[in-house]
């Protein structure tokens, strides 16, 4: 499998991420916590990027970065 | 086929950065980690200040993007705070400001007072059952009202040291009757600071193994007025520098320095994507369980981190661990799966 990332006009560098990190990386996921203490850094990122009042403001800044990450097939 | 890559934890790493304004505050809380009041006298100089936003906004060629000023309580100096939110919003950051809301005595005043500060465009605001004593909920009430009167956006921080705290309770009801369910997140209090000297009348829940899930709040770095960049705004206040969350300090180095080298800190990545969890299992893992402490507050990841980077012998185990190519590769290429973020592998020439 490979990765292709990301490939928009900002980069076209490609990174693979070799096979077995993967079954690595998968073992071992994410989780989101509900809990964790950010009240004193105002507002989650999450909410920012969600706001319609200033979304537009982000998406010129490319705040997504323009690009996903895609497993491909060898 | 192709299949996309998890695309729940959006990396947004340094896309936020905190600024201490001033310890000073115009209540003494008893959880407070800064131990902030009105007794106190740091103060972020202006021109220091300034010079940091202006380094922050140069920061690879615009990557941050929001600032977040914070104290101790940033509407206590309303001359610096409309200052430093005009300056950063005129560099194209947007501005966000956390508060107790302590000078929302009437709706007219709220709204006057948000009409001072319109490069502020997000607000939090903290009630609990602590600010509660000194600040009344009205005030709350009165800011949430001004600020959907003028457009700002805000989110309500509630801090409590047990979800079953009657006050506790009784602030959520009160909000949730407001409406403002999405926009409230609770905290849990951190005996650290003014909280760890009145410990004993906190009511935490424990258990034998640290809290899981990822920290979003290790995302933010925060700068304080004597210059130290922090990793988080939490536990790290607390801990004897250095410290793996302590990155440096903007007297000595430049901002570009010290979050470049920010970009490899394997403790923050690890906290960043499987939380302070995961140190605990890579000692246990190495045979170093022995460490560990006994018990953890139930939900709490700074706990975590706290009682961890508290302990120089940990630090060095976790040192040594993490020297391990085969760790750091795992870090760097799990940022690009989870996170989309490729600079650690290109910084460290991984891939």
């Amino acid at each position: 499998m490979k990765i292709l990332a990301p490939t928009t006009s900002v980069t076209e560098k490609r990174i693979v991420i070799p096979k077995a990190m993967i079954k690595i990386l998968e073992e071992q996921p994410v989780i989101v916590s509900k809990g964790g203490f950010n009240g004193m850094i105002p507002v989650a990122w999450e909410k920012l990027k969600d706001a319609a009042a200033i979304k537009a403001m982000l998406d010129s800044k490319e705040l997504t970065q323009n690009f996903e990450l895609v497993l491909m097939e060898k | 086929m192709p299949s996309k890559v998890p695309n729940y934890a959006e990396g947004s790493f340094l896309k936020n950065v905190g600024f201490m304004l001033t310890y000073k505050c115009n209540i003494c809380c008893p959880h407070c980690i800064v131990e902030a009041g009105p007794h106190r006298k740091e103060v972020i100089d202006l021109t220091e200040a300034c010079g940091w936003i202006k380094q922050a906004r140069e920061y690879r060629g615009g990557y941050i993007l929001a600032l977040a000023l914070t104290g101790g309580e940033p509407f206590y100096d309303m001359g610096l705070l409309k200052k430093i939110a005009e300056y950063a919003s005129s560099l194209g950051f947007i501005v966000s400001a956390v508060t107790n809301a302590y000078w929302a005595t009437t709706p007219q005043i709220a709204e006057k007072t948000l009409e001072e500060v319109p490069a502020i465009q997000v607000l939090s605001f903290s009630t609990d059952p602590y600010h509660i004593k000194s600040v009344p909920f009205k005030n709350i009430e009165n800011a949430i009202r001004a600020s959907k009167k003028l457009g700002r956006l805000y989110a309500i921080s509630v801090c409590t040291d047990n979800e079953q705290n009657p006050q506790y309770k009784q602030i959520i009801t009160s909000l949730n009757a407001m409406g403002e369910e999405a926009n409230t997140k609770t905290a849990l209090t951190i005996p650290v600071g003014r909280a760890q000297k009145y410990a004993t009348h906190l009511r935490f829940e424990y258990t034998q193994t640290p809290s899981e899930g990822a920290c979003t709040a290790a995302n933010y770095p925060v700068i304080f007025p004597d210059g130290t960049v922090l990793a988080c705004n939490g536990p790290a206040i607390g801990i004897q520098q250095p410290h793996p969350l302590y990155l440096g300090n903007l007297r000595q180095e430049k901002l570009q320095t010290i979050l470049g080298r920010a970009e490899t800190n394997s403790y923050v990545h690890i906290i960043r994507m499987w939380g302070p969890r995961k140190l605990a299992q890579l000692l246990t893992e190495r045979g170093q369980e022995h460490l560990l402490p006994d018990q953890f507050i139930k939900g709490s990841q700074c706990d975590t981190c706290y009682k961890l980077f508290t302990d120089k012998e940990i630090i060095n185990a976790l040192n040594t661990i993490l020297q391990d190519k085969k760790i750091i590769d795992l870090i760097a290429y799990g940022r690009l799966y989870y996170f989309n973020e490729a600079t650690m592998l290109q910084q460290l020439n991984i891939a």
